[in-house]
């Protein structure tokens, strides 16, 4: 079986997956609350109410709810936000949320991958070094760290008392911009507290991880060939230590992903950060229930395709792996 | 375990918070959390840890608030292991169709983000405590599942599982008296970071304000102290004391069962402790 084979089989229990994670989230909504309160929302007159849970088609059957869900689904409808009232619950997200999220996690793991990583290919060429010890040491620490402290702190000593960083938000309210260079500075500005959260918070799992492929490979018999034959140090650390520490990380895909939806809650509620983290913990304290089922879903579908591709790249990067 | 420093300190760190744990509100008592003082007090000698928004005293707050803390912890850590353990088992010495089945459903549960998952069923369920247990035991077994499961694998085909069923063993009996004692080592050190994993998690739930916020946890007190501006007055004892429960426990609660594990493995482990 081959790579095309391989990635056409992973794509249609990709799909299975999101049908089944989808259908999930209509069954908890509708079982475990009260349907009527769930899609309708607080304080509208009885009338209103009744519209809407003839549009909703909550009076119907539970198969047939069932059907209409998915319709609605594949019409882009997934029912309009209690507190944005009127607006269907695509807006919220896209594109404004989607992409302070994908720019916060983005910088945040890319810094978190560029420090990290020489840094665990070091320690596992010196395995039981001072420096090895050290950072092991401090990474063990940090993955004990709830992530809303890292970040309640990091946002004390930057923000607060540093006064390095603006206390929250992602651009200074109620401020016209002159230019679009005054706005992009403003939002790096706001990017850099819970950017270097996140890159914290992933230092100590991304360390280890690295580490410990480091660790195996470069005590491997083609590397003392290589040290035998007269190979630079750096050669040998960065290019052959990074070639193989690169396949862990991907394997982690699947467990990163959950740390990073975790990640982004709790550093974006911290820093305000208006993205789709925050917009969770939005949508819980005013149980704005569509936002909350059409982030759920949302989120299901970015780590199922996240975890294919992860699959697919493994194959192409590893030429060890077989398919059969 | 006596000859690895981080184990025992793990140890000793396990043991005081279950100290903490079980004579906590007898130490600090109803009254005196209920008592206030000046709010946004820092640290003295009065109150050690400082004062919080309305004036309790945070020491106090924090030594009453660790038995909810850790009892949760330690309650949705064993139903977590619970879970785990069973689908593991059944996966992994029964096979069949019903493995096929049991890893499917554990793959979807490692896919789907469980933290959004803990957010949305303690939601809808109601901010209870056994709603937050029931919520962080659905949303976090996955990881023993697959564990026991492989390991499982590896134990039914080893002789002495081969000649016990041979002899005519039932299924229960095998699973009783020859897997489950050669998986001690990971159930004691995996129970002890489920715990430690459940206490983060239902911290975070309550930072977060979904718990039910009258009551006194670690996690509650940091939702307090972000809530009423413990950040932008400058506060830091109101966020730095709790987390460092937090962390600190979790910290304990992790070397010990990394050392545990090590100790406990019937396959011969650091030091040459060998069980049994």
């Amino acid at each position: 079986m081959g790579l095309a084979t391989y990635a056409a089989r992973r794509a249609v229990t990709s799909v299975i997956l999101f049908f089944v994670s989808v259908s999930i989230a209509f069954f908890i909504f509708r079982l475990l609350g009260n349907p009527v309160a769930i899609m309708v929302g607080p304080g509208l007159p009885p009338g209103a109410a009744q519209v809407l849970t003839a549009e909703f088609g909550l009076n119907k059957p539970l198969w047939l709810q069932f059907v209409l869900f998915w319709r609605n689904f594949f019409h882009g409808n997934l029912g309009d936000s209690f507190v944005y009232t009127g607006t269907p619950v695509l807006q919220v997200i896209f594109p404004t949320r989607f992409i302070n999220t994908v720019v916060l996690m983005g910088s945040g793991m890319l810094l978190s991958y560029l420090v990290s990583i020489p840094l665990g290919l070091l320690a596992g060429r010196r395995y039981g070094s001072m420096l090895d010890r050290g950072f092991s040491g401090l990474s063990v620490v940090l993955i004990s760290l709830p992530a809303f402290w890292l970040a309640l702190i990091i946002l004390l000593v930057l923000g607060f008392y540093l006064g390095w960083i603006p206390l929250g938000g992602t651009v200074t309210l109620n401020r016209t911009f002159s230019s679009w260079w005054s706005y992009a500075a403003n939002y790096m500005h706001h990017l850099i507290g819970p950017m270097i959260s996140i890159a914290v918070f992933f230092f100590g799992s991304n360390f280890l991880i690295t580490r410990a492929s480091s660790a195996n490979v470069l005590r491997e018999n083609f590397i003392r060939t290589f040290e035998a034959a007269g190979v630079g140090e750096g050669t040998i650390v960065f290019r052959h230590g990074l070639r193989n520490a690169i396949l862990p990380e991907l394997s982690f895909m699947a467990v990163q992903m959950s740390f990073l939806v975790a990640g982004a809650i709790f550093t974006e509620s911290v820093f305000s950060w208006d993205g789709m983290g925050s917009l969770i913990y939005l949508a819980v304290q005013n149980s704005d229930y569509p936002v909350l089922q059409a982030t759920f879903i949302f989120i299901a579908i970015v780590v199922i395709a996240s975890n294919y591709i992860a699959d697919i790249l493994y194959g192409l990067i590893d030429p060890r792996v077989r398919y059969d | 375990m006596l000859r690895s420093p981080p184990a025992v300190a793990g140890f000793i760190g396990t043991l005081s918070f279950t100290v903490l744990a079980i004579f906590g509100p007898l130490i600090v008592g109803q009254q005196q959390i209920l008592n206030t003082y000046t709010p946004f007090s820092p640290p003295s000698l009065a109150h050690p840890f400082g004062t919080d928004y309305a004036g309790h005293d945070i020491l106090s707050l924090l030594i009453y608030g660790t038995q909810r803390s850790v009892l949760i912890g330690f309650l949705a850590g064993l139903f977590t292991m619970v879970i785990g353990i069973l689908v593991g088992l059944v996966a992994g010495y029964l096979g069949g169709v019903l493995e096929e089945f049991l890893m499917r459903v554990t793959d979807l549960f490692i896919i789907m983000p469980s933290i959004v998952l803990a957010i949305i069923l303690v939601s809808l369920l109601g901010p209870s405590d056994y709603n937050i247990i029931l919520a962080i035991s659905l949303t976090s077994w996955m990881s023993v599942a697959r564990i026991i499961r492989s390991d499982t694998l590896t134990l039914k085909s080893r002789t002495f599982v081969e000649a016990a069923k041979i002899s005519g063993a039932r299924t229960f009996y095998v699973l009783r008296r020859h897997i489950l004692p050669n998986e001690v080592h990971m159930i004691t050190s995996n129970t002890l970071l489920a715990v430690a994993g459940a206490v983060v998690i239902e911290a975070g739930l309550n930072f977060l304000g979904i718990g039910n916020v009258s009551q006194v946890s670690w996690g509650i007190v940091l939702y307090q102290a972000e809530l009423n501006g413990a950040v932008v007055t400058g506060a830091w004892w109101d966020i730095v004391f709790p987390g460092l429960f937090i962390t600190l426990f979790v910290l304990s609660v992790s070397l010990l069962g990394r050392g545990l594990e090590r100790l406990l493995d019937p396959r011969g482990g650091v030091g040459g402790v060998r069980a049994r």
